[in-house]
């Protein structure tokens, strides 16, 4: 098997003439889950950007299992096993949460484009019940995406990348704008799944309990450069993080 | 009632009803009308698989409607009305369709859909010149128009009839189980988020251009039915209007119900054939147009789910609520 691993060398990204993401380098194994955290504005979100294809790269390359992916199209990153969620809600509004995970199955199996007047296999609706299931969305199985309340779609995002079965997932702020009492239910979720240690995970997150429960390292951006990297603790106890952190005030808790 | 019956029986009476209409009342004028709403209705569901179920509009869908009419209508004059070239006819539009389609697709999707409207409109026009050039008179009597002999087997009313709702009913079969396909909710997906589509990975350029082609070759057949159900063919078939008319047909249907184009094209079809009578008398009646626009927006205004769209949605809520 081939260790679907990430490595970013040397990534420069700019929007316009400014420069977002200046000479980074990083590296992600399979299994092991990463945090990204920094003040609004660091970059977090251009960075998974430029590593899911949503924008291009200046310079440097983006190589994942061993594919040199920096040219490819965000789609083709995707079948070969790159998981993406957004900062925002980003679903399909009047597909029902059943339809939308089979979407997500239909994409991992390459939709046979031979068969078009079949019916959706069985199969495929099982499985997608499953994944609703694991996300404790059963219930909710035959509701339109939008008639959600804002903490289900959230899991409903989860449940389409669940069923991706991708070898990376990039999470962007997966708790952002949810209510408080949602967020230990998601919390629990993302904890199963990276105990499960089948993924490689990069997760952007305010919160900081949530970066501590859910990482085994952490990467500390500040205008589009490291500024540090290590476990929760040592990071925390750094001086010029501390110092980042005050002076960008967004630390968020739960 | 079990769901399949709930779902397929009124649709099973209307096909029943409407099998029946040449014994109740006979053949001529109602058989002919219904053979044009026949043709209209699949051509109004297959522009709904592009703007109902992907999200893409198009401005010269009559560019395959035409190009099945002329097409065959060419091949079944200069073949005397031979059954061989009605066969070849039809082989040789459903190619042309296909490559189309393709040519089309290659041509917008790689920059942005916005420019499949425009493309499509611009190529329907092209046609339309061509279909009325002088330079072409010998193949298609230009301006004039062609009359189009029909198998002897397609000569009287009722095998017409029957032939036309046999092949509507096959389409609409197709087309049900193409919308219901993995294919098919992967261009539902494309309607509601295109991006996110992209980023599970489906290629969307694929099956945006697998859409294309199934839309494109059901419209041809719909120019198909409606040359057999004319017996003549001119250039009015790649007028900018009959896109309109199928716009209008669809959205007063519903748009995204696959049926409501059946229901759509009996109203226009059956609206401006009447209108025409009347404008007979009243002259009035011939800026008919005029209240198709102001349908159009009372439509789009009050019903923007359509007819059927409408009545789906009152169903759904009532058994919502029952359950
Ligand atoms: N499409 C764009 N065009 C121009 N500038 C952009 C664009 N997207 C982001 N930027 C800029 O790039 C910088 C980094 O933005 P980014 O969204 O990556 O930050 P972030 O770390 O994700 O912040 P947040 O915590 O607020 O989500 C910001 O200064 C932002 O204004
Ligand atoms: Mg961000």
């Amino acid at each position: 098997m081939i260790e679907m691993d990430l490595e970013l060398a040397h990534l420069r990204v700019d929007y316009a003439q400014t420069t977002i993401i200046q000479d980074l380098s990083l590296n992600l194994q399979a299994g092991v889950s990463m945090a990204l955290v920094g003040p609004n504005g660091a970059g977090k979100t251009t960075l998974l950007n430029a590593i899911s294809g949503h924008c291009p790269v200046q310079a440097g390359r983006v190589v994942f299992g061993g594919h040199d992916v920096t040219r490819w199209s965000v789609d083709r990153r995707a079948r070969v096993g790159m998981g993406r969620s957004f900062q925002g809600i980003h679903l399909f509004p009047h597909l029902s949460t059943l339809e939308s995970v089979t979407l997500a199955i239909a994409a991992r199996e390459g939709t046979p484009t031979g068969r078009l007047f079949s019916r959706v296999p069985e199969q495929w609706q099982q499985e997608a019940h499953t994944y609703l299931q694991q996300t404790a969305l059963s219930h909710h199985a035959g509701k339109a995406a939008n008639t959600l309340s804002h903490g289900d779609k959230r899991k409903l995002e989860l449940a389409m990348l669940l069923a991706l079965r991708p070898a990376l997932l990039l999470l962007d702020e997966p708790t952002a704008g949810m209510a408080l009492a949602e967020v230990p239910v998601m919390l629990g979720l993302l904890e199963e799944i990276k105990a499960s240690g089948k993924y490689a995970i990069l997760l952007v997150e305010h919160k900081l309990d949530v970066v501590f429960r859910l990482s085994d390292e952490v990467v500390v951006l500040q205008q589009g450069s490291i500024l540090a990297q290590g476990t929760a603790h040592d990071v925390m106890a750094d001086e010029r993080v501390q110092a980042a952190y005050l002076g960008g005030q967004h630390v968020e808790s739960t | 009632m079990t769901r399949h019956t709930r779902q397929f029986g009124p649709l099973l009476l209307i096909l029943v009803v409407v099998a029946l209409v040449p014994v109740l009342f006979g053949v001529g004028g109602i058989t002919n009308l219904l053979e044009q709403v026949f043709a209209f209705a699949l051509f109004a569901m297959s522009y709904d698989l592009l703007i109902g179920y992907t999200g893409v509009v198009s401005f010269g869908h009559a560019v395959f409607f035409g190009t099945g009419a002329y097409v065959v209508g060419i091949f079944l004059a200069h073949s005397g009305g031979s059954s061989g070239g009605l066969l070849v006819g039809t082989c040789v539009a459903l190619g042309m369709s296909i490559l189309l389609s393709l040519l089309i697709a290659s041509i917008s999707l790689r920059i942005r859909t916005v420019y499949f409207a425009m493309i499509t409109l611009a190529v329907g026009q092209t046609f339309y010149v061509l279909s009325g050039s002088q330079m072409l008179q010998p193949l298609t009597n230009a301006d004039d128009g062609m009359t189009v002999p029909l198998p002897v087997w397609l000569t009287h009313d009722r095998p017409v009839y029957y032939f036309s709702l046999a092949v509507l009913v096959l389409c609409l079969v197709l087309l049900r189980l193409f919308v219901r396909s993995p294919v098919g909710l992967v261009l539902q997906g494309i309607r509601e988020n295109e991006g996110r589509v992209l980023t599970l990975g489906h290629s969307v350029y694929r099956f945006k251009s697998i859409a294309f082609v199934i839309s494109g070759l059901m419209a041809t057949v719909a120019g198909i039915l409606y040359v057999i159900a004319q017996t003549f063919v001119s250039t009015g078939v790649y007028d900018v209007s009959i896109s309109l008319d199928v716009l209008l047909m669809t959205i007063i249907g519903g748009i995204g119900t696959l049926y409501g184009g059946l229901l759509g094209a009996l109203i226009i079809i059956v609206a401006q054939t009447e209108f025409t009578n009347l404008a007979g008398t009243y002259p009035i009646f011939g800026r008919y147009t005029i209240l198709f626009g102001v349908l159009y927006i009372v439509i789009v205004r009050f019903m923007p789910r359509g007819i059927v769209g409408t009545i789906l949605e009152s169903i759904k809520r009532r058994s919502g609520q029952e359950g």
